[in-house]
């Protein structure tokens, strides 16, 4: 006989006895199908359903409020639910064994309970034993089983049910039995001789004196040989429907049990029911309980009357005395005489119903489920490893966090998150790889080569040394490692020990910072993977999976007070929850497999004794989840809120006495990236300008904000300057209703609009009492453009007394304040100064209109960490760096000369709003600088020009300056340069000072990193987020991988045990299945096996009645499962 | 005198069984030594007792649990010749007491005698040793002794030692009773109390030999009648010493928790039987769960199988039940067999 398994991969061992089994070396995957198949009621309960819904709820409010907390907690609360019903999938499987009733059948009303043993991951090391109460308020026989479990994630949010078990064992509810009222018909009366012995008398044998009985009695007993097993008392119970009602039906039952049943010195009697059924002779307990069963499930059903059937069977008409067991519907007017025929009544309420002391209190009206109590549980042995266990994951956890702590410390920003989760990674990777090389160098076949940990130790400092220094390099190309370009990689580290000797790594006060971060995170790394080849690879996974986090949370979201509270809560709840044991609940179907009546079933709540290495890694798994949770929900809240856009700059509500904020996270970027957007207004002006709406002096705490300067009626009339030229500027408002009007240059007269204000500190016109300008209106302004030539800007000096508006500097980051020093380094004149700052940021930052966000100084973060902003960072950054170098500098609002559409018209959209610095040179007034190097989306107007005459020899070490490349301070304005500009709307440099006389030329293109596809935008942010989402993703299937691969080992185990663990009573589970098998194939010559019928006794049953071959195969199988299930564990175990 | 038991091993009553709880299961090279060894034995008894493999295996099997052996047949055929046999199978020494109604206990267990000369004032005591101060002691006809006497040999079998006069003198190791007594002949008997038959571990019926037994039977032993078990000569196949060492082998021979709980369960079963009324002693228990460790290490298993278990039930349980009102060998028998066949066996579940 050979067993085969319809898989494929199949294994052929040898079993003894030269039985050939095909073993299926996919069964783990066979059972985990199986599981799966078990599975498929995984639902979210009605509190998931809740919590998903308030999260959703949640999050719709935080983005239209606006709040990126309120988002990112509703996201956290989706993500959690939803989390929690995916890792409801990797819940391990758990088998339910040895399920057993408890006693072995019982009467009805009375307790009874029913046994059984868990085994899983969970449970692999000891079982845990169960037992749930038996509903045995009705009579019958049931079956119970399947047994299905309800497993629920520690908050209750999803739940899994699954079949535990297949097995059905048979359990009887006898009725009751009863005696009759008074005891008068107990026969066999006490006293009285049994049957099998009879008092001497002559002619009796001597030698069959029952001495014992004779002793007791006072007289002689004899053994009578063959009287034993004849029935002399038949006990015939009326069923029939008609005489009956349900109480009478019961007490009848009840007391046809009560006749029957085998006492001591009673003599054998016979059972027969009016429905046919007639037990034979009864003489043993074992037939008594087959008396029951057949009774238990017993219901009214016609037949013939009483008398009749005594008439009928002359097993009847032999017996001594026939009791018939009737209600008095039942007994006949006369009785038959020639029969010793008794009627026992059964009347009044059923003793059932009558005798709650008996029954446990159910008569009284009581719920019997209210008897479903839990039983206490037995508490596995103590598990000798936890100790160490538990030692190991602490050191881990205190080595990462120490290293967390450390480079958080030691970069002193949030600088340091990046090269710690590349530092980890390379130092988790690097093991495997020097592992490999390992086994390839050594000598083949040789098992004696260990993974080096001097060479992982190796691998981590050098990966996390490099990837330091990368990110460390003062931000140059502004790319974390991890990037989608390749080429800023090449040159950065070609560009590394320069950028190292620039950002000053390698400054002596961050060399402890380097070495200590590189040992911290490789001796962590190492520390995990050491570990992982002991084994203990989820634990492994805990200070990788930390970092990434970590990693995520910080460089990607936005981490507020709120993900922090919401995180540290979350913990707190998944522990206690943990630590509490979760809710599982098993339910054992019970049905009635004779007669009607639906099946009931019971359910009780297991707590699960505290398994403590268990528990541990069960509180990893939760950090784990619910740190990726957060992580999701920081990266995902922040993007939302920042799509549906923070706030424009308030032209419409700021005040003369308000503060406009420039805020350099969230402003205007929305708006820059708008294409075809409404019109705000056209000028008509020969030559374009900046168009200045504000101006901003007074550098706060959240960004650049203007002064409440005095306003003063606009007075008309020229004022010095002392290189400039006059135009007419015709401004037409369409779209724009803003208090404050676009200018281009110093207005000297205005027309077409009266009643305005004008602030001269900041150069600012000003609809006055804060009414915006109507749209519709139309002014002209007669300007001056200054135009200072490069001679008087090289000379240029800084006024002597500055404006009344505060210029300084709040207490800024050191590194700040060492760049700027840095940057201007060596230089003596403030226009050199100037044009280095600006030269340094166009070089050195990139154009992003979608910078990401974190915590801390954002200018800070632009300069040091992000390196990728728009015109707000620009040119706040330069007005910062500015100021710390001592020139007085503000950051002008406006917009870039727009659309050339007719003539000389411009056509300005929102997409043209701009911010630029301005610094003051005395005599020259305030002199426009341009830092940002490019600009966004393709298709909008590029702008980005830098004066000629501003253009330093200093800066531009990779891009190359805008505009025209030689020095033209001498040449005179081209009125006509705006209109060739027409011919290259989008490319106009600024007219300020010097117009280009040369034809565009390709020095004209913006630098490339401006021109190509932005990487800065959005892109970059979605491809961060897909690189972390993959890595976590790949991550928590790690995790999941080992969970489910414990789990199919302890499903084979919950037969065989798990190495050994808990092998007690394990049989193979591929030996199980050929047995089982080989009886299907046995099965319907020979029957099945009985249950008091040992493998060995089939196996020898079928022998002769089956082909031999066959018989000795089974013998075979027979052999090996004794072997396997009764044999003794293997060593190891037993020795510990 | 303490000085008469100074050469003689320390008598242990529960050494053979001692410690198996704690002691690793035995190996399967061990037991299949063991089992070589018995194999031995039972091959060099059955020289002798042709055609009773059986009830030879069951003997052997008996002598290494530790326990005692009843054995209840009609005379002739070979129950003398099955004790003899297996003394000598070990190297044993060999008791025969033939109990009639006069005998004293003393016939059994020996008698201080005074020693040194008449009229002294302080004169030694010496032992004058009994048949009991023997390895294997054959007891035939039991149920003829009187009840005093049969106490003293209670003693001796379950304590494993001997006392005279308030001095206590062990018994050798290993000790081994086997009392026979003929079950038809109730006459002039003292039935054996209870307690005592709980303290064998087997009953056996030895029965009459199949036809092919009873021929080699003749062609083996046929010339020497009359002096049948002195003529056949059985080389020791062991000594006593090295069958402790198989004994210790065999108890630790490996019974499962699920086996446990199934004798439990078949102790119970007998217990609620009404007609069986007290049931199975814890005693018959151990016993038939040291009798089943060697049953197994006989067939060369280091795990005792479900089978072991039911073979046995019936020379272990079937005696210590008939107590009740029910006496007849076979009917105790049935109704056992019907109690084995209600208690599932344990079987592995998936």
């Amino acid at each position: 006989m050979t067993v085969t398994w319809p898989e494929t991969q199949r294994q052929r061992e040898r079993l003894p006895g030269d039985l050939i089994i095909e073993l299926d070396k996919r069964k783990k995957q066979v059972e985990a199908s199986r599981a799966a198949r078990g599975r498929r009621g995984a639902a979210l309960t009605g509190r998931g359903r809740a919590a998903i819904a308030l999260g959703v709820a949640v999050t719709g409010a935080g983005l239209v409020v606006g709040s990126v907390e309120l988002a990112q907690g509703g996201i956290a609360v989706v993500a959690l639910v939803s989390g929690c019903r995916v890792m409801a999938w990797f819940r391990g499987r758990v088998s339910v064994i040895n399920l057993r009733t408890q006693p072995p059948m019982v009467a009805v009303g009375m307790p009874a309970q029913l046994t059984g043993e868990l085994t899983g991951w969970r449970h692999r090391a000891s079982r845990v034993s169960f037992s749930l109460p038996i509903d045995t308020r009705e009579r019958g026989t049931f079956a119970l089983g399947e047994s299905m479990m309800w497993r629920s994630d520690p908050l209750g949010l999803s739940v899994v049910r699954q079949r535990t078990s297949r097995v059905r064992r048979r359990f009887l509810v006898h009725p009751l039995p009863l005696s009759p009222a008074g005891g008068r018909l107990a026969f066999g009366t006490e006293g009285e001789p049994s049957a099998a012995l009879k008092p001497f008398e002559d002619g009796d044998e001597l030698r069959r004196v029952h001495w014992t009985t004779s002793e007791r009695l006072g007289h002689w007993m004899v053994q009578m040989p063959d009287t034993s097993l004849r029935a002399t008392t038949a006990v015939l119970v009326d069923l029939r429907p008609a005489v009956h009602t349900p109480d009478s039906f019961e007490r009848t039952i009840g007391l046809a049990a009560g006749l029957v049943q085998p006492r001591q010195g009673g003599g054998p009697t016979r059972l027969v029911t009016t429905a046919g059924l007639d037990s034979g002779p009864l003489a043993t307990s074992a037939r008594f309980s087959e008396v029951l069963a057949a009774l238990a499930s017993e219901r009214p059903r016609p037949g013939p009357p009483p008398e009749a059937l005594i008439e009928r069977l002359p097993a009847l008409r032999r017996c001594e005395r026939v009791i018939i067991v009737t209600t008095p519907a039942g007994c006949p007017v006369t009785a038959r005489p020639r029969q010793r025929t008794e009627y026992v009544v059964a009347e009044g309420p059923a003793q059932l119903r009558s005798n709650p002391a008996r029954l446990g209190g159910l008569a009284d009206g009581t719920d019997p489920r209210s008897l479903l109590q839990p039983v206490p549980l037995r508490s596995p042995p103590p598990l000798p490893p936890v100790a160490a266990g538990a030692i190991g994951v602490i050191g881990r956890l205190i080595a990462s966090g120490v290293a967390i702590a450390a480079l958080g410390l030691l970069f002193m920003g949030d600088g340091w998150v990046v090269p710690l989760v590349a530092a980890a990674l390379a130092g988790h990777g690097m093991p495997f790889l020097t592992d490999a090389g390992a086994r390839l160098l050594s000598r083949r076949g040789s098992r004696r080569v260990r993974p080096s940990v001097t060479l992982g130790v190796l691998g981590g400092v050098v990966g996390t040394a490099v990837i330091a220094g990368l990110v460390a390099n003062g931000g140059h190309p502004g790319h974390p490692p991890i990037i989608n370009d390749f080429a800023p990689l090449g040159r950065a580290l070609w560009r590394l020990p320069v950028n190292l000797r620039l950002t000053g790594v390698l400054a002596p006060e961050r060399i402890p910072l380097v070495v200590g971060s590189t040992v911290a995170v490789g001796l962590a790394a190492t520390l995990a993977e050491f570990l992982t080849r002991r084994g203990k690879g989820v634990w492994a996974a805990v200070p990788a999976s930390l970092v990434v986090v970590f990693g995520a949370t910080e460089g990607v979201g936005h981490l507020s007070v709120t993900t922090c509270g919401v995180l540290a809560a979350s913990m707190v709840l998944a522990i206690g929850l943990l630590a509490g044991g979760s809710r599982e609940i098993i339910q054992v179907s019970r049905q009635q497999q004779t007669g009607g009546g639906g099946g009931t079933s019971s359910s009780v709540r297991l707590g699960y004794p505290r398994d403590r290495r268990l528990h541990w890694i069960r509180v990893a798994a939760a950090v784990t989840f619910f740190g990726a949770c957060l992580a999701l929900a920081g990266w995902l809240g922040n993007l939302a809120v920042s799509a549906t856009g923070g706030g424009l700059v308030s032209l419409r509500t700021a005040g003369p006495g308000g503060l406009v904020h420039i805020d350099p996270t969230v402003s205007f970027a929305p708006q820059l990236s708008e294409t075809g957007g409404p019109v705000l207004f056209t000028v008509r002006s020969p030559v374009p300008d900046y168009w200045q709406l504000l101006t901003l002096d007074v550098l706060g705490p959240a960004g650049f904000v203007s002064a409440s300067s005095a306003f003063t009626p606009f007075a008309s009339g020229p004022q010095p300057m002392p290189n400039g030229r006059r135009v007419v500027e015709v401004f037409h408002l369409v779209g724009l209703a803003s208090p404050w009007l676009p200018v281009g240059g110093i207005p000297l007269s205005i027309s077409g609009i009266s009643g305005l204000d004008w602030a001269p500190e900041s150069e600012t016109l000003f609809v006055p009492d804060q009414e915006p300008a109507a749209p519709g209106a139309t002014y002209a302004i007669d300007a001056l453009q200054p135009m200072p030539s490069a001679a008087a800007l090289a000379g240029a000096t800084l006024v002597a007394d500055p404006p009344p508006v505060d210029l300084g500097v709040p207490t800024e980051p050191d590194r700040v304040v060492r760049l700027a020093h840095q940057v201007v380094a060596g230089l003596t004149t403030p226009f050199a100064k100037a044009v280095a700052i600006q030269n340094y940021l166009r070089a050195h930052e990139t154009y992003n209109l979608n910078p990401p966000t974190g915590p801390g100084n954002q200018l800070e973060r632009f300069l040091f960490v992000t390196h990728a902003g728009y015109c707000q960072q620009f040119s706040a950054a330069f007005a910062l760096m500015a100021r710390i170098d001592g020139l007085p500098t503000r950051v002008a609002v406006g917009t870039t000369p727009g659309q050339l559409v007719q003539g000389d018209t411009y056509q300005v959209t929102p997409a043209d709003i701009h911010s630029w610095p301005e610094v003051l040179f005395a005599g020259l007034g305030w002199v426009r600088f341009e830092p940002t190097p490019g600009r966004g989306p393709p298709g909008n107007t590029n702008y980005t020009g830098i004066l000629p005459s501003q253009v330093g020899a200093a800066g531009g070490t990779s891009v190359a300056p805008v505009g025209v490349p030689t020095h033209s301070s001498g040449n005179s304005p081209d009125p006509s340069a705006p209109h060739g500009e027409a011919t290259l709307p989008g490319l106009v440099p600024l007219p300020i000072g010097v117009t280009p006389t040369t034809a565009p030329s390709p020095a004209r293109v913006p630098p490339g990193s401006s021109r190509a596809p932005e990487p800065g935008t959005s892109v970059d942010f979605v491809v961060w987020g897909a690189v972390g989402a993959a890595l976590l993703l790949v991550l928590l299937f790690l995790v999941a991988g080992r969970f489910r691969r414990r789990v199919a080992r302890a499903v084979i185990g919950g037969i065989r045990g798990p190495k050994g663990a808990g092998r007690e009573g394990g049989v193979p589970y591929e030996l199980l299945r050929a047995w089982e098998q080989a009886c299907a194939t046995v099965g319907p010559l020979i029957g099945e096996r009985r249950s008091a019928e040992t493998a060995n006794a089939y196996a020898r049953r079928c022998q002769g009645r089956v082909p031999l071959e066959t018989a000795r195969q089974l013998d075979a199988l027979a052999t090996a499962l004794g072997r396997a299930f009764f044999g003794p564990p293997p060593v190891s175990a037993v020795v510990r | 005198m303490p000085g008469e038991s100074s050469g003689q091993p320390a008598g242990n009553p529960v050494a053979l069984t001692e410690g198996v709880a704690e002691a690793p299961p035995a190996s399967e090279s061990e037991v299949q030594e063991a089992a070589a060894w018995l194999q031995e034995i039972v091959a060099a008894v059955a020289e002798a007792v042709v055609g009773h493999d059986d009830a030879i295996r069951l003997a052997v099997a008996c002598l290494l649990s530790g326990g005692h052996l009843l054995v209840e047949d009609v005379p002739g055929v070979g129950k003398t010749t099955l004790a003899r046999a297996l003394a000598a199978a070990i190297g044993a020494q060999w008791q025969r007491v033939q109990c009639t109604p006069d005998l004293l206990p003393t016939d059994l267990t020996g008698v201080h005698v005074p020693v040194g000369e008449l009229g002294a004032t302080a004169r030694r005591v010496e032992l004058r040793r009994g048949p009991l101060f023997a390895e294997v002691v054959m007891v035939d006809e039991l149920n003829r002794a009187s009840p005093r006497t049969q106490a003293a040999l209670l003693e001796a079998m379950e304590e494993r030692q001997i006392t005279l006069d308030g001095v206590t003198y062990p018994l050798p190791r290993p000790f081994f009773v086997v009392a026979t007594q003929n079950p038809d002949d109730f006459e002039g008997t003292y039935p054996l109390p209870e307690s005592q038959l709980d303290r064998f571990l087997f009953r056996l019926h030895l029965g009459f030999p199949s036809v092919d037994a009873e021929m080699a039977l003749l062609r083996h032993g046929g010339s020497t009648f009359g002096s049948l078990p002195e003529a056949v000569v059985i080389e020791p196949v062991t000594v006593p010493a090295e069958l402790l060492r198989i004994a210790s082998i065999a108890a630790r021979v490996y019974l499962a928790p699920a086996l446990r709980r199934y004798l439990v369960e078949l102790a119970g079963a007998t217990r609620s039987e009404p007609r069986l009324h007290p049931g199975v002693s814890p005693r018959a228990l151990l016993g038939l769960a040291a009798a089943a460790r060697v049953w197994a290490a006989v067939q060369g298993r280091n795990y005792v199988l479900p089978d072991d278990l039911l073979e046995l039930v019936e020379p272990t349980l079937a005696h210590r039940l008939g107590l009740g009102v029910i006496v007849d060998r076979a009917e105790v028998s049935a109704l056992l067999d019907e109690i084995v066949r209600a208690v599932p066996v344990p079987f592995p579940e998936r």
